[in-house]
């Protein structure tokens, strides 16, 4: 029992350290965006394409197009090329320009977004533990906030989706106009770096907006039972 | 709510003030005062047998029903 009677405090506070640690990581996003600009580029050290980089799997489609192979130690034999499949690797520090310049748009607006929603997140989390540390649960203020929560959770994949949407429109339109040939057929198929689609997060949301309305019920059964004399 | 308890004026008819029935009564002048305000929802039986021990009445000299239409 004890437990359950400190565990909201200790949330509380948890919580609230979390926010605090949301403000400080805005914070250091800020410096860390405006010492970007005036530092010269070539101090930002470069690193390796890692498959971690991975935009999306990349499948190129052309006339059938025959090779003739030539081995010192084996026969001579043909092979027909058809399509060609591979990795699209890349993030701001890319060597092209245009794919920096959009990597870098859009990992900032991701971390804008992600920065914001995790603030509102552990606030809204602080601020329904405050109430239950005082013996508030079934409250109007409560009932706000976890319909908030579960609003905000849906709202945050929207957006992601949304940022994911325009930057593979944009890589797209570059490999179209600046990598593919006439007569070759592209097909893309986009890693979680660019869609990052949680269906955890989206039944998360939709199970917080089901308990927004038990809330809702239970504050309407206090209510009726506070005027029942 | 189309039932209302008349609490005042059978207070007012006994002279006892709301403390003093809130005392008899055991329930607080809070509770007394949202039945007296008509605010109140449900009347439990148990309330209800207080009162009317303490007021000296019946149920029906407590509630009225007040047709609206």
């Amino acid at each position: 029992m004890k437990i359950s009677n400190k565990l909201p405090g200790n949330l509380r506070f948890l919580f609230g350290f979390l926010r605090g640690l949301m403000i400080f990581c805005a914070v250091v996003f800020v410096l860390s965006v405006i010492l970007s600009f005036l530092l010269p580029s070539q101090t930002v050290a470069q690193r390796p394409l890692t498959s971690w980089d991975t935009l999306a799997e990349v499948t190129l489609t052309f006339e059938p197009v025959s090779y003739r192979l030539q081995a010192t130690k084996a026969p001579a034999g043909e092979v027909e090329l058809a399509k060609i499949r591979g990795k699209f690797l890349g993030n701001s520090r890319s060597a092209d320009a245009e794919i920096a310049s959009l990597s870098r748009w859009h990992f900032f607006l991701r971390l804008v977004v992600d920065l914001a929603f995790l603030y509102v997140l552990f606030d809204l989390l602080w601020r329904l533990c405050r109430n239950v540390e005082k013996g508030e649960v079934f409250s109007e203020s409560n009932t706000h906030h976890v319909r908030n929560l579960g609003l905000m959770i849906l709202v945050y994949q929207a957006v992601g989706c949304a940022a994911g949407f325009w930057y593979a429109r944009m890589i797209e339109g570059f490999l179209l106009h600046r990598v593919v040939a006439e007569g070759v057929k592209l097909k893309l198929h986009w890693g979680m770096e660019v869609f990052p689609v949680s269906l955890d997060l989206i039944v998360t949301g939709l199970l917080l907006l089901a308990l927004s309305e038990v809330f809702r019920q239970g504050l309407a059964l206090k209510k009726e039972n506070e005027l029942t004399v | 709510m189309p039932i209302r308890l008349n609490l005042d004026r059978i207070m007012l008819e006994r002279k006892m003030s709301l403390t003093e029935l809130a005392e008899r009564v055991d329930i607080t002048l809070a509770n007394l005062s949202i039945l007296k305000t008509n605010k109140a929802k449900a009347v439990r039986f148990s309330t209800l047998e207080a009162l009317c021990r303490e007021l000296k009445c019946q149920p029906g000299d407590l509630l009225e029903f007040v047709d609206k239409d």
